[in-house]
This record gives structure tokens, sequence and C-alpha cells, in this order.
């Protein structure tokens, strides 16, 4: 082959390898400007959302009225005993036992004390259970109808309030403590400020055995409940009256967790009364009276 | 006249043209056949790390624990309120926190140097596509932070972080390797 074909022949090779070259470094151009302009705009979205974003905090949720509240408690109170009987532990944690202590007790009655926290989520969980165990002894009035705090874990949790309520029973005492309230407070233990004082019984008793956290149930000073038996997450988002419904369905998460605890709290309570009443103190409960620490 | 009798290597093969090399046979010039190693490396430890977040925010999400390190209280920054929040769950029923950690161990599976060196372009669509997708979640999140929940998880904000870093370096690898063998 002539030398001057092999040379148009080079030329023409070179001019395709240019030309394929380009068209690889446009491609690749426009591709990058792609993957760029996609990362640019999710950086840009993320700078408008934080440089728009609301300046304050959710604020507390309204609490109930009064009609609500003993409308909530009466379902509360009405809870079948077969759903208890269903239910069983449910989901919930089990009693720690005293050793060698005294009966603590009130009037004659062993008593139950509950000290907490209106802005606590835990105690938020934890009343709901105490109250539905204590009221297959007796009656309930003046609860109030609240959310746990907006600010803390397991946000604005609906529950009931012991402050300013009044629980009567022939079988035992309930001394509930609403130690702190929702508003803040940063000198005070707990962050929150003081809603109640306890006595100086109380206070000892939860120096003694609370462990420094809040929810605490003494129960007869036989039986401790020194965290949440359960948490919250099931209550999340629901009304107090659809709290107080799903209680009466045995296969739903509140029921396992609410009336389960509530069934661990009554056979504690049990052992103390004599097995009295015998609507509260079910041939189930005191099966479950077996399984409590001792 | 001196002549120069055709070398095997410059002869025409069979079906090409007398004369030489045709259009066809141009040799494509060679270059990285794909992200270098430090950078699959870098892709890697950006998804171990945020596979261990996840599962530390996982843990906290179903035991309420206190994550380490988070204030709580009333200011802007506040993990454990936002991972039990109402939010936290997708649909009511699926964790945040669980779908964070399914898409973190996907990550570590398609970012090791045994997936980059599988040259297949279902692969390299799927590790795109998938940070693509997680980045549109974490823009979700964000935005139910600050406009829902009203506080910021520290430990969501690295995920986060993290998961953009992902999703650039995919983004730019295929844009200067492709995606395509």
């Amino acid at each position: 082959m002539a030398s001057g074909q092999r040379i148009q022949a080079r030329g023409a090779r070179q001019r395709v390898a240019a030309q394929r070259a380009a068209a690889r470094r446009a491609q690749r151009t426009r591709r990058l400007l792609l993957a760029g302009g996609g990362i640019l705009i999710v950086m840009i979205l993320a700078i408008v959302l934080v440089a728009v974003r609301p300046g304050q905090p959710a604020a507390p949720a309204a609490p109930g009225t009064a009609a609500q509240a003993a409308e909530v408690a009466a379902a509360v109170a009405g809870v079948p005993a077969a759903t208890f009987d269903s239910v069983g532990a449910g989901t919930a944690t089990g009693l720690t036992a005293t050793s060698g202590q005294p009966l603590l007790t009130s009037g004659g009655k062993p008593e139950v004390v509950y000290m907490g926290g209106e802005y606590c989520p835990f105690c938020a969980a934890e009343r709901w259970a105490l109250t539905t165990a204590l009221s297959r002894f007796g009656t309930f009035t003046g609860l109030g109808l609240i959310h746990s705090s907006p600010t803390d874990v397991y946000a604005s949790t609906p529950t009931l309030s012991f402050h300013g309520s009044r629980f009567t029973s022939k079988y035992v005492s309930f001394a509930p403590v609403e130690w702190f309230g929702e508003a803040s407070d940063a000198s005070t233990p707990f962050g929150h400020a003081y809603l109640e004082q306890p006595t100086a019984q109380q206070a000892a008793l939860f120096s003694e055995y609370a462990g420094g956290s809040i929810p605490f149930v003494d129960i007869g000073n036989q039986y401790l409940i020194p965290q949440a038996q359960y948490l919250p997450s099931a209550l999340q988002g629901m009304s107090w009256s659809q709290v107080a419904a799903a209680m009466r369905d045995p296969g739903s998460p509140v029921a396992k967790d609410i009336d389960g605890a509530a069934n661990i709290i009554t056979a504690a309570v049990c052992t103390l009364t004599d097995n009295q009443p015998a609507t509260a103190c079910t041939p189930a409960v005191q099966s479950l009276e077996r399984t409590l620490a001792r | 006249m001196v002549t120069s009798k055709p070398s095997p290597a410059s002869r025409p093969g069979p079906g090409q043209p007398a004369g030489g090399w045709s259009a066809g046979t141009v040799p494509e010039p060679s270059g990285p056949s794909g992200p270098p190693s430090w950078l699959q490396g870098v892709a890697l430890l950006l998804a171990i790390a945020g596979l261990g977040v996840s599962a530390y925010e996982t843990y906290a999400h179903f035991n309420g624990s206190h994550l380490a390190g988070c204030p709580t209280g009333q200011g802007t920054f506040n993990c454990t309120a936002v991972i039990t929040s109402p939010q936290s769950m997708v649909f009511g029923v699926i964790p945040v926190a669980i779908l964070g950690l399914v898409f973190y161990i996907f990550a570590v599976a398609i970012m090791t140097p045994w997936a980059w060196r599988m040259r297949r372009p279902e692969v390299a669509w799927l590790r795109l596509g998938s940070m693509v997708a997680g980045m549109g979640f974490v823009m979700y999140l964000i935005y139910a932070e600050l406009y829902q929940i009203g506080q910021v998880c520290e430990y969501c904000t690295v995920v986060h972080v993290t998961t953009f870093l992902l999703f650039a370096i995919t983004a730019v690898s295929a844009a200067l390797w492709g995606v395509r063998t």
C-alpha cells in the first residue's frame, strides 16, 4: 500500500477517534450536570426547610373537661372481667417485692402510694393501669384528663391526673402525689415545677425504694413498681376515649399493656385484702398472685 | 524501489476492506472502568457508619432508652422525643428506625468492593435508585422534624448527612463512569 494511502487512513482513524472522544466528553458533561443539579437541589431544599421552619415547638395539648373525665373514668371502671381474664398479664412487666417490711396502712386498710409528675410520659402510662386496677376496689372522683409534656419522649401521651382526685374504697387506701406539674422549673430535681408535696413518710419511701425515678408506686410496702410497667408507645396519637375503648378489646396493644399491668397490680392488692372483693380477686387474678415475686 | 511485504498484523482480516482498518475497528481509548478504590472505600465506610447509628436508634426506639449525649427538654434538640413521636411510625405501623436499619444493611451490601466490581447495569441502577429514594425519604424526615415534631434529633441528622454523602458519591460516580458496561 502506498504511504500516501496509509497516511490518509491514519488520519481518518484519528478523526473518528477524536469525534468519539468528543461525544463521550459531551455525554459525561451532561451526566455530571444532571448529578450536580440533583445534589444542588437537595442542598437548597434542606437549607430552605431549615430557614423557614416555625420558631416554636409544639404547645401543650388542652386538658379534658370534667364531663369528659367522668365519662372516661366510667369507661375505665367498666372494663369487663372477661376482658381482664383474657388479657392476663398481657405485655406488662411485673412488680418487685420487699422483704420483711411492715404492711403500709391508712385508716386500717392497706395503702397504695403513687408518686409521679403530670409532665412525665411514663407516669402517664402507669396512671392508666393504676386507675383501672384500683377502680376494681373502689371509686374515683375528680380525675383529670391531661397530656404528658409535648417536648419529652412519647410527647403528649394522653393520660389521667390524680391531682385533685379522690378515691373511696372499703378495701384499700390510695395516696397519690402528683409531685410535679407541666411547667418547667430548672431548680427542681426533675426540672418541672412542684404541684404537690409528699409527706415525710412518702418522701422516705421514695428515697428508700424509687432509685430517684418516677413513676413510683408502693403497694402496702409489700410490692413496688419502680418504673412504668409498659412503654406508652401504643397510646401515641389517641384520645382519652379511644384509649378507654381500646382497653375493652383484649387483642389490642393498649389492652395488653394497660389491662395486663392493671391485672398485676390487682393481684398484688388482692394479696393484701384477703382476696376481697371477689369481683376483683377473680380466679384468674389469684393465679397471677402466684407469679408475683416473693 | 524498496517495497515491504505486508506483515500479518497489517493484513486486512476477513470482511474488512483492503487498505487497512475500517472505522468499525477504531480501538477505544483505555481509562478507568469505575470509581477509584479510595472512593469505593469511603462509600463503604459511610454505609457502615450509617448502619451503626441506625442500629443504635432502632434499639433506643424499642427500649424507650435515652440516646447518649442527647439533651431532653424544650430546646431545639431532643433525640428521644423525635424517635418516640407519632411521626416515628410510617403509616402508624412501621417504625422509621427499622426502615433506616434495612436501608443501611442494603447500603453496606451495595457499597462493598465486590458490588462495585460487578459491572452489571442492574446493580449500578439499583445503587443509584436506592440512594435517590433514600435521599427523598430523608427530605420528608427533615420536614417532619422541623414542621411537625418541632425538634431535631442529632443522631437522625448524622444519618441524614450520611445518606446525602452516599447519594452524592453514587450520583457523581454514575455521571463520571456511567451505569452501563
